[in-house]
């Protein structure tokens, strides 16, 4: 498994979802304490580690930007 | 898999980690579905499951993710900040030591 350091790992989700909106979906997996993020559009796979009692709101960001986008009409889709 | 409102979805979310903050995994997945012949409406399907349950529900509307999204905040936040044991520590009692007076 491989994971990327946050800022590299945001942006390339980020960019990702804004090039195949349809495509791409993310996931949050909760095991033994610890939080996988996942964003994948079927070719390409990003994922991040984090530990919720330090990170939360890293958290919190990424899923209100993906919430935010993925409900928006294609016309209304913000960039970062 | 089980279609729900929001709120209903919350709920299902909640009893989901609780049944699951000992052991096992919960995996919450976000899509955008955009229209087409099945879904009139765009918007974001969110999807849960413990790998045997599975509960969904769809977002069509930035009004609605203004709602729903606290309410998922909350929820991540109690089971995920509250749902980690610590390891119980045995406490070994002090030895008392009192010299007994001979007399």
């Amino acid at each position: 498994m491989v994971y990327l350091e946050w800022p590299v790992f945001l942006s390339s989700v980020q960019n990702m979802f804004l090039n195949k909106p349809n495509k791409t979906r993310y996931s949050v997996k909760y095991k033994n304490g610890k939080v996988a993020l996942k964003v994948t559009d079927d070719q390409e796979c990003l994922q991040f580690l984090l530990d919720p009692k330090y990170d939360f709101e890293k958290l919190e960001n990424i899923n209100a930007w993906f919430l935010s986008n993925m409900s928006r009409l294609p016309t209304e889709q913000s960039s970062v | 898999m089980v279609r729900s409102g929001p709120d209903r979805f919350v709920k299902r979310l909640s009893s989901l980690y609780e049944e699951h903050k000992d052991h096992g995994t919960v995996w919450v997945t976000m899509k955008r579905i955009g229209e087409g012949k099945k879904h009139p409406d765009s918007g974001c399907l969110i999807r849960a499951t413990d790998g045997k349950r599975k509960i969904s529900c769809f977002i069509a509307s930035s009004s609605k993710v203004t709602e729903f999204e606290p309410q998922l905040h909350a929820i991540m936040k109690a089971h995920f900040l509250g749902g980690v044991k610590t390891p119980q520590r045995t406490r070994k009692q002090p030895v008392s030591s009192k010299k007994k007076k001979t007399t």
